[in-house]
């Protein structure tokens, strides 16, 4: 009996080492524990509320705001001017944190039973305006600071954590809905300013062929 | 064999030592500044800049070193479309009775190398355009004096408070700061041979422009 369930792992895990080493790494929904330097810790979850969560997230805030092209997540940019305007690119591994709150007395007495924050990390971005080619990718950088641990370096607390975010959202299930409010996409960083996002990148405006029309207020 | 090698090889090092001291030495006293050199110098200062490398920016730094800095801050919190509206911005200022006076710095080596150390991050979030460099050197090739103008753009950023937690902040840009500087600077070849400046005029104009989309957001 032992023997096929050892030829089944060893098959498993010969398939995810090719799985590997062909394509990039995957994309991971991870929990977060602690995101203080000293005591970093963040798992891979599959609890069904923490999975919903992250499924809410895709559908109310990645697939509204991002269009997905193989391995890498693409926003417009819809800047005041046609010279500012474009597309900007990021490039995975994807990396979804799940930051719950703790409950309290009020969130049980609303039926609250998830709360939280969703963040995106990626890896690279890169940025391509109106009539250019895009840019070099860089690494990107975060915005979410500590106040009292930020280091010398400008290091935030939650640098344990892979690459850096591109979007989050608060996230709530009250009363069997979920609700999620995004605070930040891309370069935009309040909610007048997410519409910029929209409408989301034509394939003749992601490959270049086209301008991204601007935006004014 | 060997041990006879070691007993030969041992003179012939000293001999070598001796010989690289003297090179030093009179590469030292014969270096002299040419317009490649310095050029080369004035590039790898400004990457240094760009890179937010505190040590190498301080190592370039000769130590007398001073820095003289004149900057007239043109608009206050207004934020303008360029230069000219800056000016313009100033100029009525100026017509209403206020005096748009500079405010003027001298920084020492020491100053400088702790200044660079705490604001290295800022550095790297700078984008820097630089004029034609104005090279002159004296006829004897140790001193050069270099004119260049220079614009540099820094995100002007604030702080909003985080859903994560009350010790957290993020991070938002209010507006990007534009600088028009004018900069003389003197090189001379110090003790070791190397080039470093001796010291840096400039004069400068700032004032605050519309946000420049981070490229690395």
């Amino acid at each position: 009996m032992t023997q096929p369930k050892v030829l089944t792992s060893i098959a498993t895990l010969l398939l995810a080492a090719l799985l590997g080493a062909c394509g990039a790494e995957p994309d991971q929904l991870r929990r977060v524990r602690s995101f203080e330097v000293s005591s970093c810790n963040s798992e891979l979850t599959t609890d069904p509320l923490d999975t919903e969560a992250a499924i809410q997230f895709r559908m109310q805030l990645t697939e509204k705001y991002f269009v997905r092209d193989r391995d890498v997540l693409i926003v417009a940019n819809h800047e005041t001017a046609a010279a500012a305007s474009g597309v900007r690119q990021y490039r995975g591994p994807f990396y979804t944190y799940l930051h719950p709150r703790k409950l309290t007395d009020e969130d049980h007495a609303r039926q609250i039973d998830w709360a939280g924050m969703v963040f995106l990390h990626a890896e690279g971005v890169r940025s391509r305006i109106n009539g250019s080619n895009f840019g070099e990718w860089q690494r990107v950088r975060t915005r979410n600071f500590t106040d009292q641990t930020r280091a010398s370096d400008g290091l935030t607390r939650w640098v344990c954590l892979k690459n850096a975010e591109i979007a989050w959202a608060e996230v709530t299930h009250e009363q069997g809905i979920w609700r999620v409010k995004p605070l930040a996409i891309s370069v935009y960083e309040t909610v007048d300013e997410l519409q910029r996002l929209l409408p989301l990148p034509t394939p003749r405006q992601i490959s270049g062929n086209e301008p991204v029309s601007p935006k004014i207020p | 064999m060997k041990g006879t090698m070691l007993q030969s090889t041992t003179p012939k090092s000293d001999h070598a030592l001796v010989l690289a001291m003297l090179c030093v030495a009179l590469s030292a006293c014969s270096q002299q500044l040419t317009e490649r050199s310095v050029s080369k110098f004035i590039d790898a200062a400004d990457q240094d800049f760009l890179d937010g490398n505190a040590a190498a920016l301080c190592v370039k730094r000769g130590k007398d070193f001073l820095l003289t800095a004149s900057n007239f801050d043109l608009t206050r919190d207004k934020i303008v479309a360029d230069l000219a509206a800056a000016e313009a911005v100033a100029a009525e200022r100026e017509a209403a009775g206020e005096r748009v006076s500079a405010e003027i710095q001298t920084v020492t080596r020491q100053s400088l190398c702790l200044d660079s150390l705490l604001d290295a991050r800022t550095y790297r979030k700078a984008t820097l355009q630089r004029g034609k460099l104005d090279i002159r050197i004296d006829p004897d090739g140790q001193r050069a004096v270099v004119l260049a103008h220079y614009t540099v753009r820094q995100p002007v950023v604030g702080q909003r408070d985080s859903s994560l937690s009350m010790r957290d902040v993020v991070e938002h840009q209010i507006a990007t700061r534009q600088t028009e500087s004018d900069d003389e600077s003197v090189l001379i070849i110090d003790g070791d041979g190397d080039i470093v400046f001796a010291s840096t005029k400039a004069q400068s104009r700032s004032f605050l422009i519309p946000s420049q989309r981070d490229a690395r957001l």
